[in-house]
Protein backbone atom coordinates (compact mmCIF):
# COMPACT_ATOMS: atom_id res chain seq x y z
CA UNK A 1 0.00 0.00 0.00
CA UNK A 2 1.81 2.93 -1.13
CA UNK A 3 2.18 5.92 1.50
CA UNK A 4 0.32 8.97 0.87
CA UNK A 5 0.68 11.99 2.85
CA UNK A 6 -3.36 12.33 3.77
CA UNK A 7 -3.15 15.37 5.42
CA UNK A 8 -1.77 17.19 2.86
CA UNK A 9 -3.43 15.45 -0.30
CA UNK A 10 -6.73 16.83 1.73
CA UNK A 11 -5.36 20.11 1.82
CA UNK A 12 -4.05 20.55 -1.53
CA UNK A 13 -8.21 19.22 -2.40
CA UNK A 14 -9.46 22.10 -0.51
CA UNK A 15 -6.84 24.69 -2.26
CA UNK A 16 -8.55 23.14 -5.29
CA UNK A 17 -11.90 23.62 -4.41
CA UNK A 18 -11.46 27.21 -3.17
CA UNK A 19 -9.95 28.13 -6.02
CA UNK A 20 -12.39 26.40 -8.84
CA UNK A 21 -15.46 28.68 -6.49
CA UNK A 22 -13.46 32.37 -7.45
CA UNK A 23 -14.39 34.18 -10.58
CA UNK A 24 -11.25 34.93 -12.59
CA UNK A 25 -10.05 31.25 -13.79
CA UNK A 26 -9.45 30.46 -17.26
CA UNK A 27 -11.37 27.80 -18.27
CA UNK A 28 -8.16 25.50 -18.88
CA UNK A 29 -7.15 26.31 -15.86
CA UNK A 30 -10.63 25.25 -14.68
CA UNK A 31 -10.28 21.71 -16.17
CA UNK A 32 -6.92 21.32 -15.39
CA UNK A 33 -8.19 21.79 -11.47
CA UNK A 34 -10.83 19.95 -11.64
CA UNK A 35 -9.34 17.17 -13.58
CA UNK A 36 -5.79 17.17 -10.18
CA UNK A 37 -9.03 17.56 -7.45
CA UNK A 38 -10.81 14.52 -8.93
CA UNK A 39 -7.45 12.33 -8.81
CA UNK A 40 -6.61 13.28 -5.49
CA UNK A 41 -10.39 12.38 -4.00
CA UNK A 42 -10.23 9.38 -5.61
CA UNK A 43 -6.54 8.51 -4.44
CA UNK A 44 -8.16 9.45 -0.71
CA UNK A 45 -11.14 7.28 -0.70
CA UNK A 46 -8.80 4.01 -2.57
CA UNK A 47 -6.38 4.76 0.52
CA UNK A 48 -9.28 4.87 2.98
CA UNK A 49 -10.34 1.34 1.93
CA UNK A 50 -7.22 -0.42 1.85
CA UNK A 51 -5.14 0.86 4.18
CA UNK A 52 -4.11 -0.78 7.12
CA UNK A 53 -2.27 -0.10 10.47
CA UNK A 54 0.52 -1.63 11.39
CA UNK A 55 1.73 -2.38 15.27
CA UNK A 56 5.70 -2.68 16.54
CA UNK A 57 7.05 -3.20 19.19
CA UNK A 58 9.79 -0.97 19.98
CA UNK A 59 10.56 -1.81 24.01
CA UNK A 60 8.88 -3.39 26.99
CA UNK A 61 9.93 -1.82 30.19
CA UNK A 62 10.30 -5.72 31.53
CA UNK A 63 7.67 -7.15 34.15
CA UNK A 64 9.20 -7.73 37.16
CA UNK B 1 21.35 -16.45 82.14
CA UNK B 2 24.31 -14.36 80.99
CA UNK B 3 25.03 -14.29 76.81
CA UNK B 4 28.12 -15.83 76.21
CA UNK B 5 29.31 -12.81 73.93
CA UNK B 6 29.80 -9.29 74.81
CA UNK B 7 29.07 -7.01 72.43
CA UNK B 8 30.85 -3.46 71.94
CA UNK B 9 28.04 -0.97 71.05
CA UNK B 10 29.14 -0.68 67.34
CA UNK B 11 29.33 -4.36 66.86
CA UNK B 12 25.87 -4.66 68.25
CA UNK B 13 24.70 -2.12 65.72
CA UNK B 14 26.27 -3.90 63.13
CA UNK B 15 25.00 -7.50 63.99
CA UNK B 16 21.64 -6.60 64.47
CA UNK B 17 22.08 -4.87 60.64
CA UNK B 18 23.18 -8.02 60.04
CA UNK B 19 20.19 -9.94 61.40
CA UNK B 20 18.04 -7.25 60.14
CA UNK B 21 19.53 -7.62 56.42
CA UNK B 22 18.83 -11.47 56.71
CA UNK B 23 15.64 -11.24 57.76
CA UNK B 24 13.76 -8.41 56.36
CA UNK B 25 15.83 -7.28 53.25
CA UNK B 26 12.80 -5.34 52.14
CA UNK B 27 9.97 -4.98 54.34
CA UNK B 28 6.43 -3.37 53.49
CA UNK B 29 4.41 -1.00 56.00
CA UNK B 30 1.31 0.61 56.00
CA UNK B 31 0.47 3.03 57.89
CA UNK B 32 -0.57 6.48 58.84
CA UNK B 33 1.96 9.68 57.58
CA UNK B 34 2.75 12.01 60.80
CA UNK B 35 5.74 14.57 61.37
CA UNK B 36 6.22 14.68 58.14
CA UNK B 37 9.11 17.13 56.63
CA UNK B 38 11.45 17.91 54.52
CA UNK B 39 14.91 18.99 55.26
CA UNK B 40 17.48 20.85 52.80
CA UNK B 41 15.13 20.14 50.17
CA UNK B 42 16.40 16.66 49.52
CA UNK B 43 15.87 14.16 52.71
CA UNK B 44 12.78 13.41 53.99
CA UNK B 45 11.64 12.53 57.56
CA UNK B 46 8.54 11.06 58.94
CA UNK B 47 6.58 8.70 61.45
CA UNK B 48 4.34 5.89 60.33
CA UNK B 49 1.91 4.95 62.80
CA UNK B 50 -1.08 3.05 63.61
CA UNK B 51 -3.88 3.20 66.48
CA UNK B 52 -0.90 1.75 68.77
CA UNK B 53 2.55 1.90 67.31
CA UNK B 54 5.04 4.38 65.39
CA UNK B 55 8.26 3.94 63.30
CA UNK B 56 10.48 6.24 61.99
CA UNK B 57 11.09 6.38 57.98
CA UNK B 58 14.02 8.14 56.06
CA UNK B 59 14.23 8.63 53.03
CA UNK B 60 15.13 11.46 49.84
CA UNK B 61 12.59 13.36 48.39
CA UNK B 62 12.92 11.76 44.92
CA UNK B 63 10.97 8.61 45.96
CA UNK B 64 7.92 10.89 46.72
CA UNK B 65 5.16 10.32 44.79
CA UNK B 66 4.27 13.98 45.16
CA UNK B 67 3.79 16.06 48.01
CA UNK B 68 2.64 14.37 50.65
CA UNK B 69 0.80 15.46 54.14
CA UNK B 70 0.12 14.07 58.02
CA UNK B 71 -2.73 11.92 58.27
CA UNK B 72 -2.52 10.33 54.69
CA UNK B 73 -2.35 6.36 54.79
CA UNK B 74 0.26 5.51 52.89
CA UNK B 75 2.25 2.43 51.55
CA UNK B 76 6.13 2.04 52.34
CA UNK B 77 8.81 -0.31 50.75
CA UNK B 78 12.14 -0.07 52.37
CA UNK B 79 14.64 -1.92 54.48
CA UNK B 80 15.01 -1.38 58.50
CA UNK B 81 18.45 -0.35 59.77
CA UNK B 82 19.20 0.38 63.17
CA UNK B 83 21.60 3.65 62.79
CA UNK B 84 24.64 3.92 64.65
CA UNK B 85 23.98 7.19 65.97
CA UNK B 86 20.26 8.14 64.96
CA UNK B 87 18.47 5.07 66.31
CA UNK B 88 15.46 2.93 64.11
CA UNK B 89 14.60 3.58 61.12
CA UNK B 90 13.19 2.63 58.28
CA UNK B 91 15.32 3.56 54.71
CA UNK B 92 12.71 4.09 52.16
CA UNK B 93 12.60 3.08 49.05
CA UNK B 94 9.23 3.78 47.54
CA UNK B 95 5.90 5.36 48.88
CA UNK B 96 2.74 5.34 48.10
CA UNK B 97 -0.78 6.64 49.48
CA UNK B 98 -3.51 4.03 49.65
CA UNK B 99 -6.98 4.30 50.26
CA UNK B 100 -9.31 6.56 48.26
CA UNK B 101 -9.45 9.47 50.60
CA UNK B 102 -5.34 9.17 50.89
CA UNK B 103 -5.03 8.98 46.89
CA UNK B 104 -7.28 11.66 46.08
CA UNK B 105 -5.43 13.82 49.06
CA UNK B 106 -2.43 13.55 47.70
CA UNK B 107 -3.46 14.23 44.19
CA UNK B 108 -5.39 17.37 44.86
CA UNK B 109 -1.88 18.61 46.73
CA UNK B 110 -0.26 17.87 43.70
CA UNK B 111 -2.67 19.17 41.37
CA UNK B 112 -2.59 22.33 43.04
CA UNK B 113 1.43 22.21 43.08
CA UNK B 114 1.41 21.94 39.85
CA UNK B 115 -1.56 23.94 38.75
CA UNK B 116 0.34 27.10 40.14
CA UNK B 117 3.41 26.09 37.98
CA UNK B 118 1.30 26.46 34.68
CA UNK B 119 1.79 22.60 33.49
CA UNK B 120 -2.11 22.91 33.01
CA UNK B 121 -2.73 25.90 31.20
CA UNK B 122 -4.51 25.73 28.25
CA UNK B 123 -1.72 27.91 26.54
CA UNK B 124 0.64 25.01 26.67
CA UNK B 125 -1.81 22.26 24.97
CA UNK B 126 -0.51 21.48 21.12
CA UNK B 127 -3.15 20.22 18.56
CA UNK B 128 -2.45 16.93 17.63
CA UNK B 129 -1.77 15.86 13.99
CA UNK B 130 -4.90 14.31 12.31
CA UNK B 131 -4.91 11.66 11.42
CA UNK B 132 -1.30 11.08 12.56
CA UNK B 133 0.78 8.88 10.80
CA UNK B 134 2.88 7.33 13.45
CA UNK B 135 1.67 6.74 17.16
CA UNK B 136 4.35 6.09 20.52
CA UNK B 137 1.49 3.90 22.25
CA UNK B 138 2.02 3.50 26.00
CA UNK B 139 0.03 0.75 27.81
CA UNK B 140 0.04 -2.63 28.73
CA UNK B 141 -0.14 -5.56 25.99
CA UNK B 142 -1.98 -7.42 28.32
CA UNK B 143 -4.68 -5.37 29.00
CA UNK B 144 -8.27 -4.73 27.47
CA UNK B 145 -7.59 -0.86 26.83
CA UNK B 146 -4.70 -2.19 23.92
CA UNK B 147 -7.17 -4.35 22.57
CA UNK B 148 -9.96 -1.76 22.42
CA UNK B 149 -7.56 0.98 21.70
CA UNK B 150 -6.66 -0.80 18.37
CA UNK B 151 -9.97 -1.99 17.36
CA UNK B 152 -11.66 1.28 17.25
CA UNK B 153 -8.60 2.68 15.58
CA UNK B 154 -8.73 -0.42 12.89
CA UNK B 155 -12.49 0.53 12.63
CA UNK B 156 -11.77 3.89 11.53
CA UNK B 157 -8.76 4.26 9.93
CA UNK B 158 -5.62 2.76 8.21
CA UNK B 159 -2.26 2.95 7.11
CA UNK B 160 -1.18 4.60 10.95
CA UNK B 161 2.08 2.90 12.02
CA UNK B 162 2.06 2.40 15.76
CA UNK B 163 5.59 1.86 17.97
CA UNK B 164 4.57 0.19 21.10
CA UNK B 165 6.37 0.83 24.43
CA UNK B 166 4.85 -2.10 26.68
CA UNK B 167 4.65 -0.84 30.07
CA UNK B 168 2.94 -1.78 33.41
CA UNK B 169 -0.16 0.49 34.12
CA UNK B 170 -0.04 0.30 37.65
CA UNK B 171 1.99 -0.97 41.01
CA UNK B 172 5.32 0.48 41.95
CA UNK B 173 6.98 0.02 38.96
CA UNK B 174 4.71 1.54 36.88
CA UNK B 175 5.44 5.22 37.18
CA UNK B 176 9.48 4.92 36.38
CA UNK B 177 8.76 2.92 33.37
CA UNK B 178 5.76 5.14 31.66
CA UNK B 179 8.31 7.82 32.20
CA UNK B 180 11.07 5.53 30.54
CA UNK B 181 8.72 4.92 27.88
CA UNK B 182 7.74 8.92 27.21
CA UNK B 183 11.41 9.92 27.23
CA UNK B 184 12.00 6.90 24.48
CA UNK B 185 9.28 8.70 22.49
CA UNK B 186 10.74 11.83 22.89
CA UNK B 187 14.56 10.96 21.92
CA UNK B 188 14.15 9.00 18.75
CA UNK B 189 15.76 10.45 15.59
CA UNK B 190 12.64 10.23 14.07
CA UNK B 191 9.62 11.17 16.34
CA UNK B 192 6.40 9.90 16.36
CA UNK B 193 3.88 12.47 15.48
CA UNK B 194 1.73 11.81 18.84
CA UNK B 195 2.40 9.82 21.85
CA UNK B 196 -1.09 7.84 23.29
CA UNK B 197 -0.95 6.96 27.06
CA UNK B 198 -3.89 5.11 28.11
CA UNK B 199 -5.15 2.26 30.41
CA UNK B 200 -8.48 1.28 31.27
CA UNK B 201 -10.73 1.57 34.17
CA UNK B 202 -9.45 0.74 37.89
CA UNK B 203 -9.88 1.96 41.58
CA UNK B 204 -7.81 4.51 42.61
CA UNK B 205 -4.98 2.77 43.39
CA UNK B 206 -4.81 1.22 40.51
CA UNK B 207 -4.97 4.61 38.32
CA UNK B 208 -2.41 6.34 40.84
CA UNK B 209 0.55 6.48 38.98
CA UNK B 210 -0.77 8.69 35.88
CA UNK B 211 -1.32 10.74 39.34
CA UNK B 212 2.41 10.73 40.12
CA UNK B 213 4.59 13.92 39.75
CA UNK B 214 7.12 12.30 37.76
CA UNK B 215 4.79 10.71 35.49
CA UNK B 216 2.65 13.92 35.12
CA UNK B 217 5.80 15.90 34.52
CA UNK B 218 7.11 13.45 32.05
CA UNK B 219 3.98 14.12 29.71
CA UNK B 220 3.80 18.27 30.14
CA UNK B 221 7.85 18.39 29.47
CA UNK B 222 7.08 15.85 26.22
CA UNK B 223 8.12 17.44 23.18
CA UNK B 224 5.67 15.47 21.24
CA UNK B 225 2.38 15.79 21.64
CA UNK B 226 0.59 13.54 24.28
CA UNK B 227 -2.91 12.27 24.14
CA UNK B 228 -3.64 10.82 27.42
CA UNK B 229 -6.85 8.65 28.82
CA UNK B 230 -6.95 6.95 31.63
CA UNK B 231 -9.84 4.92 33.34
CA UNK B 232 -13.59 6.27 32.83
CA UNK B 233 -14.94 9.43 31.98
CA UNK B 234 -15.27 10.48 35.54
CA UNK B 235 -11.24 9.28 36.04
CA UNK B 236 -9.09 12.53 35.57
CA UNK B 237 -5.67 11.58 36.07
CA UNK B 238 -2.90 14.46 36.54
CA UNK B 239 -0.93 13.37 33.94
CA UNK B 240 -4.35 13.44 31.25
CA UNK B 241 -4.62 17.27 33.12
CA UNK B 242 -0.67 17.74 31.84
CA UNK B 243 -1.59 16.32 28.36
CA UNK B 244 -1.93 17.96 25.12
CA UNK B 245 -5.46 16.54 24.85
CA UNK B 246 -7.47 14.54 27.45
CA UNK B 247 -10.06 11.68 26.27
CA UNK B 248 -12.16 9.88 28.76
CA UNK B 249 -11.39 6.55 27.60
CA UNK B 250 -8.76 4.46 25.53
CA UNK B 251 -11.59 3.99 23.10
CA UNK B 252 -12.34 7.45 22.96
CA UNK B 253 -8.71 8.35 22.42
CA UNK B 254 -8.92 6.59 19.28
CA UNK B 255 -11.97 8.22 18.50
CA UNK B 256 -10.21 11.62 19.24
CA UNK B 257 -6.95 10.17 17.24
CA UNK B 258 -8.15 9.94 13.68
CA UNK B 259 -11.14 10.70 11.49
CA UNK B 260 -14.18 7.84 10.49
CA UNK B 261 -13.39 6.64 7.30
CA UNK B 262 -16.87 6.26 6.69
CA UNK B 263 -17.26 9.69 6.94
CA UNK B 264 -14.33 10.60 5.42
CA UNK B 265 -15.35 8.57 2.53
CA UNK B 266 -18.76 10.51 2.21
CA UNK B 267 -17.23 13.95 2.47
CA UNK B 268 -14.90 12.96 -0.83
CA UNK B 269 -17.74 11.45 -2.59
CA UNK B 270 -19.93 14.82 -1.82
CA UNK B 271 -15.95 16.92 -2.94
CA UNK B 272 -16.31 14.94 -6.29
CA UNK B 273 -19.55 16.27 -6.60
CA UNK B 274 -18.96 19.67 -5.85
CA UNK B 275 -16.36 19.62 -8.08
CA UNK B 276 -18.48 18.75 -11.15
CA UNK B 277 -20.73 21.11 -10.30
CA UNK B 278 -18.05 24.17 -10.10
CA UNK B 279 -16.80 23.58 -13.27
CA UNK B 280 -20.01 23.13 -14.99
CA UNK B 281 -20.55 26.52 -13.08
CA UNK B 282 -17.27 28.26 -14.55
CA UNK B 283 -18.43 26.70 -18.12
CA UNK B 284 -21.57 28.28 -18.17
CA UNK B 285 -20.43 31.53 -16.54
CA UNK B 286 -17.62 31.74 -19.49
CA UNK B 287 -20.57 30.97 -21.88
CA UNK B 288 -22.63 33.53 -20.68
CA UNK B 289 -19.54 36.14 -20.79
CA UNK B 290 -19.52 34.95 -24.52
CA UNK B 291 -22.76 35.53 -25.48
CA UNK B 292 -23.22 39.04 -23.87
CA UNK B 293 -20.10 39.82 -25.79
CA UNK B 294 -21.70 38.42 -28.73
CA UNK B 295 -25.05 40.95 -27.81
CA UNK B 296 -23.39 43.37 -27.31
CA UNK B 297 -21.20 43.32 -30.62
CA UNK B 298 -24.38 42.99 -32.53
CA UNK B 299 -25.93 46.17 -30.68
CA UNK B 300 -23.16 48.32 -31.50
CA UNK B 301 -23.27 47.05 -34.96
CA UNK B 302 -26.39 47.87 -35.30
CA UNK B 303 -26.16 51.37 -34.08
CA UNK B 304 -23.37 51.91 -36.21
CA UNK B 305 -25.27 50.63 -39.29
CA UNK B 306 -28.14 53.04 -38.66
CA UNK B 307 -25.64 56.06 -37.58
CA UNK B 308 -24.30 55.54 -41.28
CA UNK B 309 -27.91 55.32 -42.90
CA UNK B 310 -29.04 59.09 -41.09
CA UNK B 311 -25.59 60.01 -42.59
CA UNK B 312 -26.85 58.92 -45.83
CA UNK B 313 -29.90 60.24 -45.85
CA UNK B 314 -28.82 63.62 -44.50
CA UNK B 315 -26.41 63.94 -47.75
CA UNK B 316 -28.87 62.69 -50.22
CA UNK B 317 -31.30 65.37 -48.70
CA UNK B 318 -28.66 67.83 -48.78
CA UNK B 319 -27.90 66.42 -52.44
CA UNK B 320 -31.58 66.91 -53.16
CA UNK B 321 -31.47 70.73 -52.17
CA UNK B 322 -28.34 71.51 -53.80
CA UNK B 323 -29.89 69.60 -57.19
CA UNK B 324 -30.44 71.53 -60.55
CA UNK B 325 -33.77 70.38 -60.87
CA UNK B 326 -34.60 71.82 -57.07
CA UNK B 327 -32.98 75.55 -58.69
CA UNK B 328 -35.42 75.20 -61.50
CA UNK B 329 -38.36 74.67 -59.86
CA UNK B 330 -37.65 77.56 -57.50
CA UNK B 331 -37.26 79.69 -61.37
CA UNK B 332 -34.21 79.17 -61.91
CA UNK B 333 -32.98 78.81 -65.23
CA UNK B 334 -29.84 77.05 -66.81
CA UNK B 335 -28.48 78.78 -69.27
CA UNK B 336 -25.89 77.18 -72.05
CA UNK B 337 -24.47 78.64 -75.45
CA UNK B 338 -23.45 76.15 -78.40
CA UNK B 339 -23.54 73.83 -75.08
CA UNK B 340 -21.74 75.20 -72.43
CA UNK B 341 -22.62 76.79 -69.38
CA UNK B 342 -23.20 80.18 -69.34
CA UNK B 343 -22.19 81.55 -65.99
CA UNK B 344 -21.63 85.57 -66.54
CA UNK B 345 -22.98 88.20 -69.28
CA UNK B 346 -19.40 88.75 -70.23
CA UNK B 347 -19.65 85.68 -71.97
CA UNK B 348 -22.95 87.36 -74.24
CA UNK B 349 -23.13 89.33 -77.16
CA UNK B 350 -26.18 90.73 -78.68
CA UNK B 351 -27.29 88.65 -81.37
CA UNK B 352 -25.75 85.15 -80.29
CA UNK B 353 -28.06 82.17 -79.72
CA UNK B 354 -28.73 80.85 -76.26
CA UNK B 355 -30.84 77.70 -75.11
CA UNK B 356 -32.60 78.59 -71.59
CA UNK B 357 -33.59 75.06 -69.70
CA UNK B 358 -36.50 75.59 -67.36
CA UNK B 359 -37.65 73.13 -65.47
CA UNK B 360 -41.07 71.42 -68.31
CA UNK B 361 -38.41 72.46 -71.41
CA UNK B 362 -35.96 74.15 -73.59
CA UNK B 363 -36.87 77.26 -75.55
CA UNK B 364 -33.90 79.06 -77.94
CA UNK B 365 -33.52 83.15 -77.29
CA UNK B 366 -31.59 85.97 -79.02
CA UNK B 367 -29.30 88.02 -76.77
CA UNK B 368 -30.89 92.03 -76.90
Amino acid sequence: MKKIDYQALSTELDDITAKLQSEDVAIDEALKLYERGTTIAKELEQYLKAAENTVLKVSGAGRE
Amino acid sequence: MSNDIVFSVSDFVAVLNQTLDYAYPDVTIVGELSNFRVSKGRWVYFDLKDEYSSVKCFGTVYMLPGPLEDGMIVQVSGTPRLHQQFGFSVNIRAVQPVGEGSIKKAAALLEAKLAAEGLFDESRKRLLPHPPKRIGLITSSESAAYHDFLKILGSRWGGVDIELFDVQVQGEAAPGQIVQALEFFNTQPTPVDVIVVTRGGGSSEDLAAFSTEQVTRAVAVSRVPTLVAIGHEVDISLAELAADKRGSTPSNAAELLVPDKKHETELLKDARDYLRELLIAQVSSKQQLLQGTREMLTEVTRRLIKQQLRHVESTRQLLEVLSPEAAMRRGYALVTKNGSVVRSIDSLAPGQVIDIRLIDGNVKAEVK
